[in-house]
């Protein structure tokens, strides 16, 4: 259980959770039925409905389905935190997980924390750059 | 320079993005840093959209109240969150327009990562869904 960890300190602790892709520890960090909002055209594309909606579908999502475990790497060049929002600007440096092409793009994240979990969160990326890698 | 209380964060944030939906290039200037720095996604640059970082208020302002991407009638930011320490400030908008070099509508949500000096912006970062907008966005470098 996380308990209630200040929202700013659970993000960062959530980053590292899923770099290593522990599925117990993102558990506890996520509400149940958390909602995950992808960007438009990644829905468009099937790689993500959206919104993704509760904990299991999340953990699939941060784990498994886009990069390889080992090797990836999120770096948090900016976090922000007010209330129960947090906002953090990251990069990821990866491998993609279908065709182990190197990936290394930059994100902003909005997660709202509820009683000591990520309760919404919304991402937003370069995805020309990311479909072009996952292509 | 003394740090910006929230009411006044708040009060910048709806006023830039009105400014920005009006293209009010006045407003603009002085909500930019004059020596501000912004970070685009890259593939735009790859895709010859803007320079990375573009620098500069009055660059900035060119940009933003000129058709370089989207006419000016019908532009409508929405700001949906925003959060802010009073040194940096993070704003989560949606953008409604119509696309100045096809006339067709346009809809993306954003989210902006500032670095502010006082009231004003110094750096900025951005991310959206860059996919969709290169699929439907052609600047329009002869509108400056």
């Amino acid at each position: 259980m996380t308990g209630q960890l200040a929202p700013a300190d659970l993000i960062r602790k959530h980053f590292v959770t899923k770099a290593k892709g522990d599925r117990e520890e993102l558990r506890n960090e996520l509400a149940l039925d958390v909602r995950w909002w992808a960007p438009a055209s990644a829905a468009a594309k099937g790689i993500v409905e959206n919104p993704m909606v509760g904990a299991d579908r999340a953990i699939d999502h941060l784990t498994v389905e886009m990069y390889e475990e080992e090797g990836r790497e999120w770096t948090i060049t900016h976090l922000l935190s007010e209330g129960d929002l947090v906002a953090v600007r990251a990069r990821l440096q990866a491998r993609v997980a279908k065709n182990g092409k190197d990936y290394d793009n930059t994100y902003l994240f909005l997660y709202r924390v509820t009683e000591g979990r990520i309760a919404e969160a919304w991402v937003e990326f370069d995805t020309a750059y990311a479909f072009d890698k996952f292509a | 320079m003394s740090t910006p209380a929230a009411d006044e964060i708040e009060r910048f944030v709806i006023d830039h993005f009105r400014a920005k939906s009006e293209c009010d290039r006045q407003a603009l200037l002085e909500q930019f840093a004059p020596d501000v720095r912004v970070w685009t996604p890259l593939s735009l640059t790859n895709r010859n959209f803007v320079e990375r970082p573009t620098v500069g208020a009055e660059r900035m302002a060119d940009l933003i109240a000129s058709e370089f991407f989207y006419t000016k009638a019908g532009r409508a930011w929405t700001v949906e969150d925003w959060v802010s320490d009073g040194v940096k400030l993070a704003v989560r908008a949606s953008l409604k327009a119509i696309i100045a070099a096809t006339g067709e509508p346009y809809e993306n949500s954003y989210t902006f990562f500032y670095r502010l000096d006082g009231l004003r912006i110094a750096e900025s970062w951005e991310a959206f869904d860059t996919a969709f907008a290169a699929d439907r966005v052609q600047p329009q470098h002869d509108s400056i």
